[in-house]
């Protein structure tokens, strides 16, 4: 199971490993979000390793 | 992917140039973007004292950020909204940047002014990003005209402007679409010149370089924006986006070559005052800042 750390704190499990499968399991539209693992950034073609860890940075503001 | 420069493993992938880019790359390409943003638009030199507006957000430090690095003369002026842990949290990413990066900064706190949002929301019966509005507005305005600035620059996006320019064109309205300009001209003595020099650039691509960056910004939303439509128009141009990459440069961009001129507002020539309240200059006998603050009384 791949863990992933939401934009509001939650985290969650998925069985899916590239970014983009990932990213469209959410509902979440890959302009509108950064995919991070540690001190690195991920492209959504990126198919990640069993136990990875990831967190989703939002980066739409409303002001 | 790889980067398109050098074949590294790429952080960041920007469908509408068709191209990714490793660390080192992003950044030479996202500072080129800045450069041709004040370049295009004439916004400022060397030569000119700006004023950085500073929300403690992504947008409003990368700016700061890169002008500074550029070598450009900037001052960060910050306004303590009062909203609660927002704000303090806010107001705490603010002078730890200044402090980490050397830089000159100015605070105005509205709680010390005995003006807080929330009390102004509770007394003045409009909606309170309209009455946060005013408030910025006019510490902004006034802050530049005192310190003697050449021009005022805000960190606003390619998202937040197409956003805009999307909600105003719904609407077909002459006056604000006469003011889509990333850089506004000065409005008789008090209100200095407004740019956006990071205009050219999205929000994903602002998000990324200040993550590569290490820049700290404040993530929480203000608790008053929930439910903002410019949140909506955001959505929608993105999902338009993914599917047709480039359509928010487009739209941008051809409204300035296509359209801008067919809604330039004729210049009025209103009669100036001076504010008998606070003494700035206004379009009324009392400003509308002022007027608002009467509603305290
Ligand atoms: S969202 Fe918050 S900071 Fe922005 S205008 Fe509204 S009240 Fe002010
Ligand atoms: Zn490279
Ligand atoms: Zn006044």
């Amino acid at each position: 199971m791949i863990i992933v750390n939401m934009p509001d704190g939650k985290q969650i499990e998925t069985k899916k490993r590239r970014i983009k499968d990932i990213l469209k399991e959410l509902h979440l539209n890959e302009n509108a979000v950064l995919v991070a693992r540690g001190e690195d950034l991920l492209t959504p073609d990126i198919s990640l390793e069993k136990e990875d860890e990831i967190t989703i940075i939002s980066v739409v503001s409303g002001g | 992917m790889k980067c398109r420069k050098c074949g590294e493993r790429a952080l960041v992938t920007l469908r509408r140039h068709n191209a990714s880019f490793c660390k080192e790359h992003f950044n030479e390409f996202f500072r080129r973007q800045v450069e041709k943003g004040i370049k295009d638009y004439k916004m400022f030199d060397w030569s000119d004292k700006i004023m950085v507006c500073i929300s403690g957000g992504k947008d409003s430090l990368v700016l700061w950020y890169l002008l500074n690095d550029m070598g450009f003369d900037t001052t960060g002026m910050y306004i303590n909204l009062g909203i609660g842990e927002y704000s303090q949290k806010s107001l705490e990413k603010v002078n730890n940047f200044a402090e980490k990066h050397n830089l000159k900064s100015i605070i105005v706190n509205l709680d010390e002014l005995g003006h807080p949002i929330p009390l102004l929301e509770s007394k003045v019966k409009r909606q309170v990003c309209a009455i946060c509005g005013t408030a910025k507005r006019y510490y902004f305005n006034k802050t530049a005209y005192e310190g003697k600035f050449d021009v005022v620059a805000t960190g606003h996006n390619l998202d937040d402007e197409t956003a805009r320019l999307l909600g105003n064109v719904l609407k077909w309205d002459p006056a604000y679409l006469s003011k889509m300009d990333p850089n506004l001209p000065e409005d008789g003595e008090f209100i200095k010149r407004k740019v956006k020099p990071l205009v050219r650039l999205t929000e994903l691509e602002v998000g990324a370089f200040a993550f590569m960056n290490g820049i700290d910004y404040i993530k929480d939303e203000c608790p008053k924006a929930v439910g903002a439509t410019s949140m909506l128009y955001k959505n929608a141009l993105n999902n338009l986006e993914s599917e047709m990459p480039g359509t928010k440069h487009y739209f941008y961009n051809e409204f300035f070559r296509s359209a801008a001129d067919k809604f330039k507002m004729e210049e009025v020539n209103t009669e100036m005052h001076t504010c008998a309240v606070c003494g700035l200059e206004s379009f009324n006998e009392v400003c509308s800042f002022c007027r608002m603050l009467e509603k305290l009384k």
